[in-house]
């Protein structure tokens, strides 16, 4: 009876996930405690695409959107801690990382090999089909923390060096001072949807991907896109692309750029 | 604890006592009292206040008078600072900043410098001044115990940028100058800096870019160690110090020193002396983006500059200058590069440079864009 279920679950989701399969569990979940999860309701957000935008050759903000989800989203409330992933590491089906020992830490220095790892684990012992979140599903679930990316910066701007220096000192001034102790999770607290710890000091990875777009003349809408899927976008105090096999961004960074504090991750549920 | 107390003061001890002139000639501790005088009572004397670097205290870069006594006080401090986010040491500072505050004087003068050792201190310090000439460049005249002060005065008679440091005598001398004990004075030509052709050139800002190679033992669960002070740190770090390989190598005392919030700044058309010091350690500056219009690589006035530099060379234990017009607007990365260093170890700076894009000197003429694979690209093949 409960298989049928899962098979008719699976089935629905079929139809809105982009990267899960339909599949029939061959058995019994072996991990039956799962993670506290929030439901963020379909419905509108706003949201700004994910890397760099031009209007012909100059680079602008992308065009800030308001999108509508059809779906509703839910979310691990606390990103993945080293105590679940130590399981997963434990069965060889993800490799050993940074473990800090605190209790309830998160897990960090982890890189999207490592998460996307995890998530297929997961997804066999629970049962259930569980992955990263997109880009715009981290925002979603963000909610008021989320740091939009636009500069603000006028996109008939014509000097480069502008947005340059825009960008580096929005860049310091959200960032603040980096914190580097790890906390237990909950340390940051949980936004008005009931999400812990986000834009604390781990960034999230996400599915998204770099892009490359092209922006209507007059700057509202993305009219031409192409993902470069080597890096993926990750999310926190502000929105960094990270090469996938990096695990610690501090020491992944180039000459200017502020990279994250940790890496980290959490996952969302489908169905 | 006890026993790492015991090794550093016994560490002194040694580096003090008449058996250990094998070492090294620097446990040599004179005075020159008994030397002719010298009488310098019609000089002018002027006193400066030193700043923290990458700052410099206001000064002429040609001198409008002839020569004086310039009088400097700097009291030295030992204290725990961040180097990192998660890494501190048991600092020993000239004046509270690592690296110690840059002096500048002119060929000629008399540099004077009051050198206090507070009693709260733990150590013996002193201070060698490669501008300055004999008694191991002062060291031998300025060794103070906490509680004491010294004056000692050099002439300053050759051009140049110098790096200072503590020397107080056998193993003391490397572990006080990599916990931060070092600084730079320049001594300009009393008219001023000259171009390739002898011809006067000037700087209209001065940083001066202190670098540091740091060595903070880790724990077994390698995190950085903290100490309850120098004395705790000595074994652990003597240990990392032999092996060579910093942990950190930092410009202005802490990796993210000028970065961010303390980015250096600037304007287009203007132009930037770079004063670079490692007292240490060879270092290789490099302007990601910019250049050397006129580099004194070993820092020394009387030589001509090399021009147009990429790259240029600071041998450990040397201060060298470097001297660039910024010509375009945009965010500059000042690094050592080694970029392991640079990236990884934290010897990175950034400049912020307003101004407005000159597309003749650099212009992104085709923007990073997809190509047909099938048709583009042929020509390029090797």
């Amino acid at each position: 009876m409960k298989s049928l279920i899962y098979l008719s679950a699976v089935l629905m989701i079929g139809t809105v996930a982009m990267t899960s399969a339909v599949r029939l569990w061959p058995r019994p979940p072996q991990i039956t405690d799962l993670p506290e999860t929030v439901v963020i309701p379909a419905g509108p957000y706003s949201y700004r695409p994910s890397g760099d935008f031009r209007i012909g050759t100059r680079l602008v903000d992308a065009p800030r959107e308001t999108r509508t989800a059809d779906y509703d989203l839910e979310i691990m409330k606390y990103p993945v801690s080293e105590t679940l992933y130590a399981l997963c590491v434990a069965d060889a089906a993800c490799s050993a990382t940074t473990v800090i020992g605190l209790l309830k830490a998160a897990q960090t220095d982890i890189s999207y090999k490592d998460a996307t790892d995890f998530a297929r684990w997961f997804t066999g012992m629970t049962q259930q089909t569980w992955r990263l979140p997109t880009d715009d599903e981290w925002v979603r679930a963000a909610g008021e923390r989320y740091v939009d990316a636009g500069l603000g910066i006028d996109k008939d701007e014509v000097d480069p060096s502008k947005r340059w220096l825009a960008n580096y000192r929005r860049l310091v001034a959200e960032r603040g001072d980096a914190d580097v102790d790890i906390h237990p999770r909950g340390h940051f607290g949980v936004n008005e949807l009931g999400v812990s710890d986000i834009a604390g000091n781990v960034w999230e990875w996400t599915e998204s991907c770099f892009v490359n777009g092209k922006v209507s003349e007059d700057g509202s809408r993305v009219i031409e896109q192409t993902n470069y899927c080597g890096v993926r976008a990750v999310q926190g105090k502000h929105r960094a692309f990270i090469i996938d096999f990096v695990r610690d961004a501090k020491v992944g960074g180039c000459a200017v750029g502020i990279p994250p504090d940790y890496l980290g991750f959490r996952l969302v549920r489908e169905g | 604890m006890l026993t790492r107390r015991a090794t550093l003061m016994g560490a002194v001890a040694v580096a003090t006592a008449p058996l250990a002139i094998k070492v090294a000639a620097s446990e040599e501790v004179m005075d020159t009292s008994d030397a002719k005088a010298v009488d310098l009572s019609t000089l002018p004397r002027r006193k400066v206040k030193l700043v923290k670097p990458p700052f410099v205290h206001e000064h002429e870069q040609v001198a409008t008078s002839g020569p004086a006594v310039v009088q400097f006080e700097m009291k030295i401090i030992e204290k725990e600072v961040q180097i990192a986010d998660d890494a501190y040491l048991q600092a020993m500072t000239f004046n509270g900043s690592v690296p110690g505050p840059m002096m500048v004087v002119h060929e000629g003068d008399y540099v004077e410098l009051t050198l206090y050792n507070p009693p709260e201190n733990m150590m013996q310090h002193n201070i060698d001044f490669h501008a300055a000439t004999g008694a191991l460049g002062g060291g031998s005249l300025t060794l103070v115990n906490p509680g004491e002060k010294t004056v000692l005065r050099f002439k300053a008679t050759r051009p140049g940028t110098f790096v200072y440091h503590c020397a107080p005598g056998g193993p003391m001398i490397p572990w006080h100058v990599v916990s931060g004990m070092s600084g730079a004075i320049m001594v300009l030509p009393r008219d001023g800096l000259k171009d390739h052709e002898g011809k006067p050139v000037s700087y209209d800002r001065i940083f001066y870019i202190g670098e540091n190679d740091f060595y903070i033992p880790k724990d077994e669960n390698g995190e950085y160690m903290r100490f309850e002070d120098a004395g705790d740190s000595y074994a652990d770090t003597l240990e990392v110090m032999n092996g060579l390989i910093p942990t950190h190598v930092t410009f202005n005392g802490k990796v993210g020193a000028l970065t961010g919030d303390n980015a250096l700044t600037a304007a287009q058309g203007e132009k930037v002396l770079f004063v670079h010091s490692q007292a240490n350690r060879d270092s290789r500056p490099h302007l990601i983006g910019g250049h050397g219009d006129l580099v004194w690589e070993a820092g020394k006035f009387n030589n001509v500059p090399d021009r147009d530099l990429e790259t240029w060379f600071i041998r450990g234990g040397s201060a060298g200058a470097a001297l660039y017009e910024f010509l375009q607007p945009g965010v500059y990365a000042y690094v050592n590069h080694n970029l392991i260093e640079a990236v990884n170890l934290g010897a990175t700076a950034h400049v912020l440079v307003e101004g407005e894009w000159n597309n003749d000197l650099m212009e992104q003429v085709v923007a990073p864009s997809e190509y047909d694979v099938m048709h583009e690209g042929k020509t390029a093949l090797p």
